[in-house]
């Protein structure tokens, strides 16, 4: 079968990322260096896309570090996919790690996303403050700020 | 500009030489067409669809009738709030259940037509099959040749490790 979307003028295909979370910009980005090539050419495209962080001080590219949340739940499934069996790897090693697995649950470049908010967090925003893994919460389950919020609302009985 | 026309029907020809017959407020759903017949008053010849054959003509007046009364976007509508949501209604999706040939010329031909809304329908359509897919899932979707040069290759592997197995 012919390679259909690059068929359509680029403007429509433009059009068709314009819909696209920023998550998924990401995911297309790294199919094809034509496609990389023409959605990072047009930074409006992923700039003013759902989850896009503009605040971002690394703003002007489209990295994993620049996006803080997902729409759906089939991108909430993909990266917990992904990252699953490090983290069992994690776990596996958190109680007598000293060093590597310890160093691995704070390495800024792990993250993880929040099945509550589908906020896209580090690794470490998913730790109580002493860094250690709270009871009857699994990978993915909820950020802190989730678990604060649900916590609030059983304070107050809603 | 000619005389407003008070015609109930108007000839659409396909580029592949079918004349369908449709009514002026279906067919008016396209601004393409809305502007011809505003400008030409009273058209009793054919209208010349070039880009569009008898199919994809056909599929795009059924989606024109089902939506003949549904309101007339604004000019000046945020473009914003039509890209908050991927959020299809039940029978568009029915509609666009095509295979992917198809829905690409459907996307063309609503916009060579200035249908704007099918033309968002399709586009949000074809986001939607991209959603939540890995790299190498659209690539089998779209069969899309992984085309990347070995320091490309590279450079993605360095931005990927978050999500590399250990």
């Amino acid at each position: 079968m012919p390679f259909a979307l690059f068929q359509l003028p680029t403007e429509l295909r433009l059009e068709i990322f314009s819909h696209c979370t920023a998550f998924n910009l990401l995911n297309l980005t790294r199919t094809s260096s034509s496609l990389r090539t023409e959605i990072l050419h047009f930074p409006s495209i992923y700039r003013t896309s759902y989850g896009f962080n503009t605040a971002s001080p690394k703003a002007a590219q489209l990295t994993i570090h620049t996006i803080d949340r997902v729409r759906h739940k089939e991108e909430y499934d993909l990266i917990m996919a992904r990252t699953r069996r490090r983290w069992k790897w994690i776990f596996a090693n958190l109680k007598t790690a000293e060093g590597e697995a310890r160093n691995l649950v704070q390495d800024v470049n792990q993250w993880v996303c929040c099945g509550n908010c589908f906020g896209i967090r580090r690794v470490t925003r998913m730790f109580s403050s002493d860094g250690v893994w709270d009871e009857g919460v699994v990978a993915g389950d909820a950020c802190f700020g989730c678990i604060g919020y649900r916590e609030r609302l059983e304070v107050e009985g809603k | 500009m000619a005389t407003p026309s008070t015609q109930a029907t108007v000839k659409l020809q396909s580029n592949d030489n079918v004349v369908i017959e449709v009514e002026r407020a279906i067919a008016e759903r396209s601004v393409l067409i809305k502007n011809m017949l505003e400008d030409c008053g009273e058209v009793t010849d054919a209208i010349p669809i070039s880009n569009v054959n008898e199919s994809i003509l056909r599929k795009v007046i059924e989606w024109c009738e089902h939506h003949k009364n549904d309101p007339v976007a604004a000019e000046n509508e945020n473009d914003d709030s039509r890209k908050k949501t991927t959020d299809i209604d039940e029978w568009d999706q029915k509609f666009m259940n095509v295979d992917q040939e198809m829905l690409f010329e459907i996307i063309l031909a609503a916009n060579f037509l200035d249908i704007k809304p099918l033309l968002d329908t399709g586009c949000k359509t074809v986001a939607n099959m991209i959603k939540g897919k890995s790299p190498e899932e659209i690539r089998k979707l779209f069969n899309i040749q992984n085309d990347f040069t070995p320091e490309e290759e590279e450079q993605i592997r360095r931005e990927n490790e978050w999500a590399e197995d250990r």
